[in-house]
């Protein structure tokens, strides 16, 4: 169990620069995960056809700028589908 | 293998009552068992893990997420692949069991053991005079704003996801909500920081521009 000392607030410089780069990319509307998670399948298919995910689904690139769990989800579909063994 | 069903072909297979659905279901536990297998190889953080704990995870990850698949195929909208959107729910079924695993110990409990939680882990760099003094000027109003005009449950989750970098799905577990809420909470807190620091003249951009 992490013990609260481990928890405790310390000098951390990086972190007001990873705010201010969530506070960047923070936009009005967003999507949540759950609504990236629906398109995730669609998505991940364009961009292994080599289309440009950014430009087609912008609110779903941008949403996986913000949220580490739903980019590493993307890029494991991704490696799902496109294994490295030729076997598959 | 067979050859590889049309959408319409996995949910017809599925519907059906007999063999044909068992084919089409032991099919989908083959084919996920293996995709995920590489998968987990190919992780740096399973590097350690020998293979036939990697076969057994993955074995574990198909069964279950074919469960799921089961219960949910009649909701598949027919954007992709049917076995890319089955992908999609294994490979979440897996990470997700995955961090669940990683982060068990996690006790948000301890962290606000003294009743409140204090925002405090915005420290100021040292890197020039020049810096220094913006930086130090955004660490203010971010802590005077997170203190004021955010909830404790606001704070406890942007720092919760920022600091110890917590899985939203974990954290919603941790705070009795669910994911979706629980981006809203923070997306509703970030939105009000930004505000903000515009309205005394500074942008998130330029502050940060000025770092590097």
């Amino acid at each position: 169990m992490l013990s609260h000392q481990d928890m405790t607030p310390s000098s951390q410089p990086h972190l007001i620069h990873k705010l201010l780069q969530m506070l960047a990319l923070t936009r009005e509307r967003e999507l949540t995960c759950d609504e990236v998670f629906d398109l995730m399948d669609y998505y991940t298919e364009l961009e292994q056809a080599g289309e440009n995910v950014q430009a087609l689904m912008p609110q779903v690139a941008h949403h996986l700028q913000i949220c580490p769990e739903c980019r590493e989800e993307c890029e494991a579909l991704l490696a799902v589908l496109t294994p490295k063994s030729p076997a598959l | 293998m067979a050859p590889e069903r049309t959408n319409e072909q996995w949910i017809s297979d599925l519907s059906d009552e007999g063999a044909t659905r068992d084919a089409a279901i032991q099919y989908l536990i083959t084919w996920l068992e293996r995709r995920l297998f590489f998968y987990l190889r190919e992780r740096s953080d399973l590097a350690r893990v020998d293979a036939d704990e990697l076969h057994q995870m993955a074995a574990d990850f198909a069964q279950d997420s074919v469960l799921i698949i089961i219960e949910k195929y009649e909701q598949f909208a027919g954007r992709s692949k049917f076995t890319t959107w089955a992908a999609k729910i294994a490979v979440h079924q897996a990470l997700g069991e995955m961090r669940r695993a990683r982060w068990r110990d996690l006790s948000l409990d301890e962290l606000t053991q003294n009743g409140s939680f204090e925002p405090r882990f915005l420290a100021s760099d040292q890197r020039s005079p020049e810096t220094e003094t913006i930086q130090k000027q955004a660490v203010a109003i971010v802590m005077d704003v997170m203190q004021k005009e955010l909830s404790e449950r606001q704070r406890l989750a942007l720092y919760s996801r920022l600091v110890l970098g917590v899985p939203i799905a974990i954290l919603a577990e941790q705070m009795q909500t669910n994911t979706n809420a629980l981006y809203k909470l923070i997306h509703d807190g970030r939105k009000r920081l930004k505000e903000r620091l515009r309205e005394k003249g500074i942008s998130p951009e330029e502050v940060l521009s000025i770092f590097r």
